[in-house]
């Protein structure tokens, strides 16, 4: 058995028998990382997708070479799953809505379809440098020194290209106010830190 | 919800994990054991997979990084408990040890020798030529031997120590047969000075029924006579 919070996993395979230690790591760490993630998820649930997961895993025990990456990619998937089918049922008969505010995303169909045009706008805009800042932000390495260093340039074109990010993002989101105020925390920690 | 994050997270699939890092090499750019420079680094905005890895790693690093500092806040606060008792413990003990110790020397009688043989027989000399120089007592139970004055006689002395000459505030008293040994005339007495605080005083000497009594400043502290 595992453990998150007050939630007990109970992962054997599919003959009720207790799966290896490595795989019951492997989605138990998987399993933190949903709970984490995705807070408002309802915890029963994501505890049955990582118990489904687990049995999976101990079907095909030979095939898998890194357990934490099959359990944290099988279960991500689970939580993509339930995010776009509940959005899609939620046109034709009207629920779901509960669903979703309990998992923190969205309330309305149109947002979820926003924000996938949003990423594929984001795409398409930004550049690869770009992305690069960004997913250098979501690392904490936030300083233009550091921005720098990982680009390879100097310390005033890793601000200038914060800067830049910013701005971009800024006219991206432009219809969406809300949205610019979400990010706005994470996209520079300081200009002037060394 | 972060929407960067989200973006990351489901932006950029790579199910055949091309290019992929070594799950090792995640982990450690999770735990900031990598530079900012890692070229792993950059590979995270074109991989969700290695992101989503990359987030898993963050957080149960984050948590127990939280957990430690927790655990080393308590460590810090027991060893400051524990040194503050040590500490008043160590304050205490010695003080009761050193208090222990000077009751119980206190207890154990001390001899102590005074020897007044020339005192008072100088001519022209005042009262403070009875002054016992570097003469001191101890604040203990003294088995005291006084060599009376010159020309003094044998018989029942009574000795004792007041703060002043006029038998005020006497602080111990003893009496004693004097005797003629080899020219000079001895009294033994015992004194009781455990109570008086170090300091000047006065010793005095009283015979039998003779009224006179003849004082001799004396110095009483805690240490050895």
């Amino acid at each position: 058995m595992g453990t998150m919070g007050q939630t007990l996993l109970h992962l054997v395979d599919r003959r009720g028998e207790t799966l290896p230690v490595a795989i019951r790591l492997a989605v138990e760490a998987a399993h933190r990382w949903v709970r984490r993630e995705y807070p408002h998820l309802d915890a029963a649930v994501v505890a049955g997708w990582a118990e489904d997961v687990g049995k999976a895993m101990g079907g095909r025990l030979d095939d898998i070479r890194s357990p934490y990456r099959y359990a944290s990619a099988a279960l991500h998937g689970k939580v993509r799953e339930w995010f776009r089918s509940n959005a899609s049922r939620e046109i034709p008969v009207g629920i779901g809505s509960e669903l979703e505010r309990w998992a923190g995303v969205d309330r309305s169909t149109q947002r979820v379809i926003y924000r996938a045009v949003l990423f594929d706008q984001l795409k398409t805009k930004l550049s690869e440098r770009d992305r690069h800042i960004l997913v250098l932000l979501q690392q904490d390495i936030s300083s233009p020194a550091s921005v720098a260093a990982a680009l390879g340039v100097s310390y005033a074109a890793g601000a200038k290209a914060i800067q830049r990010v910013k701005e971009r993002i800024s006219t991206i989101l432009v219809g969406d106010p809300t949205e610019v105020a979400q990010m706005s925390p994470h996209l520079c920690e300081s200009e002037s830190g060394g | 919800m972060d929407l960067m994050k989200d973006f990351f997270l489901e932006a950029n699939p790579n199910p055949e994990r091309i290019g992929c890092p070594e799950e090792q090499t995640l982990r450690a750019l999770a735990e900031d054991r990598l530079p900012p420079s890692h070229p792993a680094r950059l590979h995270l905005a074109s991989c969700s997979e290695c992101f989503t890895e990359f987030r898993g790693f963050r957080g149960d690093w984050e948590q127990s990084r939280k957990a430690r500092r927790r655990i080393i806040g308590w460590a810090v606060a027991a060893s400051f408990i524990v040194a503050s008792g040590i500490g008043i413990w160590e304050y205490q003990h010695p003080r009761a040890a050193q208090i222990a110790a000077i009751q119980m020397a206190a207890a154990k009688p001390v001899n102590a020798n005074v020897d007044l043989f020339n005192a008072g027989t100088v001519r022209g000399e005042d009262d403070d030529a009875n002054a016992l120089k570097q003469v001191s007592l101890p604040a203990a139970i003294v088995q005291l031997s006084v060599t009376l004055p010159r020309f003094s006689e044998s018989g029942r002395y009574e000795v004792l120590v007041s703060r002043d000459k006029f038998g005020n505030e006497v602080l111990a008293k003893g009496s004693g047969d004097a005797v003629d040994t080899a020219g000079k005339v001895i009294v033994g007495v015992t004194l009781d000075l455990r109570a008086a605080k170090p300091g000047a005083y006065f010793l005095a000497t009283v015979r039998g029924s003779d009224n006179g009594m003849y004082y001799y400043p004396v110095q009483i502290s805690h240490g050895a006579p």
